[in-house]
Formats: C-alpha cells, sequence, structure tokens
C-alpha cells in the first residue's frame, strides 16, 4: 500500500512540473463553463423546454463537477505504455499495473475535482446566478450510487479503448470519435431530454446519458420514473465491458510484441 | 514566388503521403469530424426548435452564424496544421534545421502541413452555407461581397492568431494547450457575440477578435453591420497580426536552441 501511496504522490507533483501547461489546461474548462453558461442563459425564458432557467443553469455547472468526477482520466496514456513496450517495465516489477493505473485514476480526479469546484466558486461569485437545488435525500443518495457506477463504466470502455493498442498503433482514431459521440451524448452540452422522444428513449439504452445527464438529472427533478430498468442497464454495461476488457488484457498481454528499443 | 509555391506543393504532397500511411486513422478521423458537424447542426436544429430564438437570431441566421464558424474553424485547420506539430519541433531542435533553408520559415512552420482531410470536410459545408446563404430574404450583391471580405479578415485574424501560438511554443515549448484554447475561443464564437454579456462581448470581439473573425462576416451578410464596425474590424486585424508578427520576432530573438 506504501508503494501506491508514494505513487500517489509522484503523479500529483507531475501536475505542477509544466506550470503554464497546466494554467492553459484549466483555462480550457474554464472557457468551456462560460460558453455553456451564456449559451444557456440567452435562451429566452419562456422556452418550451421542461426545464426552468435556474435548472438550466444549474446543469451547466454541475456536469462540469460531473465530468471532473466522471471521465477524467489518464487512461489515455496505456497505449503509448503498450506501443513503446514501456508496460514490460512495470509488468515485470513486483507491483500491479492496475493498481498503479487505479491511483493514477484517482489522483486525475482529485485534481480535477479540486479545481473545478474552484473555477465553478469563481464564475458564481462573478455571475451570481439562482441555483436550483435537491432537497429530496432519496435522489440525491440515487444521483450518488448512479456516481459511482458511472465512474467504473467509463473506466472499463477507457481500458477497451486503450487495449486496442495492443493490435494497432492508432489508439487514438478510436478515442477521437469515442470523445466526439461522448461530447454530444453524454448530455455535457445539453440536457438530452431536449431531443425527441424516440431518439431519447434509444439514447437511454446507450452508456453515454449515464456519465453525465443522468445523474445531473436526478440532482435537478424529483425521481418518479423508473430507476430500477435505468440501473439494470447501466450494470449491464458495466458487465459487458468488464468483461471485453478483461479478454482484451488476457489475449493482448499473451501476444504482446513491440518493436525494440 | 514560383519557387515559393513549388516548395509549398512539394511539402503538401509530403504532408498526404505521411497522412496515407495510417489509412485506418485518417478514415475514422474523417469520419469523427464529420460525426461532430452533424451532431452540433443536430443540436441547433433541436435547440431553435423548441425556443426559436438564440441571441435574437432566428434558426436560419443561427445556422449562418454557425456555419461561419466551421468554414473558418476548417479552413485554419486544413492550412494550419502544422501548428499543432510544431512544439515536438521545438523540443526536438528541428527547427534549428528549417530556419537555416533559404525559403520564409512560416512555409514549413504555418503552412507546410495541408491537411487534405479537412478540405473533403469543407465541401459539404461549403454547399450547406450556400443553401443557408440563398435562404436569407431581401440578400444583396453587395452583403455578399463584405461577407467575403470580411471572411478574409477573419483568416488573417486566425493567421495571427497562429502566428501567437508558434510563438508562445518558441517562448514556453508548450502549445498542445495553447492552439486548444485558440479553438475554444473561437467556438465561443459559433453562435454569435450576442450571446454575451458585456463587458465580455467587448472583449471577445474586439480585444481577442474572435467576434470580428467569425461573428463579423455572418452580420455583413445578414445587413447587420454598418460601415464603422467593418472599418474598425480591418484596422484590428491589421493591428492584430502587426502585433503577432513582432511577438514572433522576440520569440525569435529569445530562442535558445534545443539542439539534438
Amino acid at each position: 500500500m506504501k508503494k501506491y501511496f508514494l505513487y500517489f504522490k509522484i503523479c500529483l507533483y507531475q501536475y505542477f512540473i509544466y506550470r503554464i501547461n497546466f494554467i492553459f489546461w484549466r483555462l480550457r474548462n474554464f472557457l468551456n463553463i462560460i460558453f455553456l453558461y451564456f449559451l444557456w442563459t440567452s435562451i429566452n425564458k419562456t422556452n418550451s423546454f421542461s426545464y426552468t432557467q435556474d435548472q438550466l443553469v444549474s446543469y451547466i455547472f454541475l456536469i462540469n463537477l460531473l465530468y471532473a468526477i466522471i471521465l477524467s482520466t489518464r487512461t489515455e496514456e496505456i497505449p503509448q505504455l503498450i506501443i513503446s513496450g514501456e508496460i514490460m517495465n512495470i509488468i515485470t516489477k513486483p507491483i500491479s499495473f492496475f493498481k498503479l493505473i487505479i491511483t493514477k485514476e484517482i489522483v486525475d480526479k482529485l485534481v480535477n475535482i479540486f479545481f473545478s469546484l474552484i473555477e465553478i466558486s469563481l464564475l458564481i461569485f462573478i455571475f451570481q446566478p439562482n441555483f436550483y437545488f435537491q432537497k429530496n435525500i432519496f435522489s440525491l443518495i440515487i444521483m450518488i450510487i448512479f456516481i459511482f457506477l458511472a465512474i467504473i463504466l467509463s473506466f472499463f470502455i477507457d481500458l477497451i479503448i486503450s487495449f486496442l493498442a495492443f493490435w494497432s498503433t492508432e489508439t487514438w482514431a478510436p478515442r477521437f470519435i469515442f470523445y466526439i459521440v461522448l461530447s454530444i451524448l453524454s448530455g455535457s452540452i445539453f440536457p438530452l431530454d431536449i431531443l425527441p422522444s424516440t431518439i431519447y428513449q434509444l439514447l437511454l439504452l446507450t452508456p453515454f446519458p449515464y456519465f453525465v445527464y443522468f445523474p445531473a438529472k436526478l440532482f435537478l427533478t424529483p425521481t418518479n420514473y423508473s430507476i430500477i430498468s435505468h440501473l439494470f442497464i447501466v450494470l449491464i454495461w458495466i458487465l459487458i465491458t468488464f468483461f471485453l476488457s478483461f479478454i482484451m488484457w488476457k489475449r493482448g498481454i499473451k501476444n504482446y510484441s513491440f518493436y525494440g528499443r | 514566388m514560383k519557387k515559393l509555391i513549388k516548395i509549398f506543393f512539394l511539402l503538401t504532397k509530403t504532408s498526404i503521403q505521411s497522412m496515407l500511411t495510417h489509412q485506418i486513422g485518417v478514415i475514422t478521423f474523417l469520419l469523427g469530424k464529420i460525426l461532430r458537424f452533424i451532431f452540433y447542426f443536430s443540436f441547433l436544429f433541436f435547440l431553435l426548435e423548441k425556443t426559436k430564438f438564440l441571441a435574437g437570431y432566428n434558426f436560419n441566421q443561427a445556422i449562418i452564424f454557425f456555419l461561419t464558424f466551421n468554414l473558418i474553424d476548417i479552413i485554419s485547420q486544413m492550412v494550419f496544421r502544422e501548428v499543432y506539430r510544431f512544439r515536438q519541433q521545438v523540443i526536438s531542435g528541428s527547427l534549428d534545421y528549417y530556419l537555416t533553408k533559404p525559403y520564409p520559415i512560416f512555409l514549413k512552420i504555418l503552412f507546410g502541413g495541408f491537411d487534405v482531410l479537412d478540405l473533403i470536410t469543407l465541401i459539404p459545408v461549403l454547399i450547406l452555407t450556400a443553401y443557408f446563404v440563398f435562404q436569407i430574404p431581401n440578400l444583396l450583391l453587395i452583403n455578399i461581397f463584405l461577407f467575403f471580405f470580411l471572411f478574409i479578415n477573419g483568416l488573417l485574424i486566425s493567421t495571427g492568431f497562429h502566428i501567437l501560438v508558434l510563438s508562445s511554443a518558441v517562448l514556453t515549448s508548450e502549445v498542445d494547450h495553447s492552439i486548444m484554447i485558440f479553438r475554444d475561443l473561437s467556438r465561443m464564437g459559433a453562435i454569435s457575440m450576442d450571446i454575451y454579456k458585456e463587458p465580455l462581448r467587448s472583449i471577445l470581439t474586439f480585444v481577442i477578435p474572435i467576434g470580428i473573425m467569425i461573428t463579423y462576416p455572418a452580420k455583413a451578410l445578414l445587413n447587420l453591420l454598418n460601415l464603422q464596425s467593418i472599418f474598425i474590424s480591418f484596422l484590428i486585424s491589421f493591428f492584430f497580426l502587426f502585433f503577432s508578427l513582432k511577438l514572433w520576432n522576440l520569440a525569435l530573438k529569445k530562442y535558445q536552441s534545443v539542439g539534438n
């Protein structure tokens, strides 16, 4: 456990080596919230959405935080480890590769959450928007459960994309597609229920809405719809992605080869 | 000049050949770009179907802003793709090699990576833009001319931004996020600067001239610009480009070769 804690500290320090890079990275996040905030506040208050403007504003800030908690990841570094052969340096040592990856993920999420909270607080201070708060404890508990499940689901999907590096050097391409689909279908730009009902219902069968949209929805509206069926869908996706990533790892590492260094 | 054009085509040919060595990546990348456009277009469609107006603009007007943003964004990426690879050239020391070449350095580091994939995505966006432009009621020829000139003006501002990114890479060796910050800033003009409140609107229009770069050509097309604004926009783009070139010269003076 001590060695993973040491690795935790090293990962944390790494963020602050390239300070300008770090500041630019956070600035991008900041600009994104500003854009979405003004986009949604420019919409006339008499819109035909099922959300009030307070709820829409709360949605923007909430999805930013949820994105930091659920979708921030460092797994995009795994393909390079596989392609360069550097992964051999890790798996031949008396440490667990997956525990290292999980440690890195925890650090990344903590850093993202910390800075997202600062940025959101700063924007709240500047714009002083009206917030909607969910007072129903049951909804909040369900939301936390869904956040936890979304973290697991997102981790397994990221692993699947990363493990493609065992068979191809071009893993950036599927990751690029995944992030494009994710940017829209996860609800990180708009609440998905503004889409036509049929598209919306079909989307709920995919993993994407459960990353950001669904936990945010639980915070903003009372849970009067079938939670069990959605829970069932997420669990099915977790099982599928877990087995797929497990099989890919087993087969990939069995036939693993890389160019000399 | 003839020699420079020949070198440009030679660099473009090399860039295309290098790109075609990653065929799966190329197809996926192209698919991703098309998907992204379809997604954002559909989002605007569904959004405006419910709200009818966005910052006072109807669907057709908002789409004109969105398409103008896409045209400038795609052309900038197509022409200035090499900027995305510049950091590697700085930290590996390759920049020294290019600096000794007997042709202008920008030919390699700014224009040297023409991206043919963006040319493919540009064509449908151009067709779609033409379709929506001719939907504008009472469209005058002068508005089309103004759109064209302000569009070129927008591309000059985009050139200025890319030179700033190159300068920042020489000064700090960190270009990855600065080019993406430019992309994020551009996206802030994707709908119209009118969604922002003052003073942010003026900052984004005149100080960081994203508004002039993206929103002004569309506004000219919709007959929403006065002569004074058009004049100011040309003046600002001139000073912006001048400033970015000055910064580049300063960056080169401060440049310390890494060596390899």
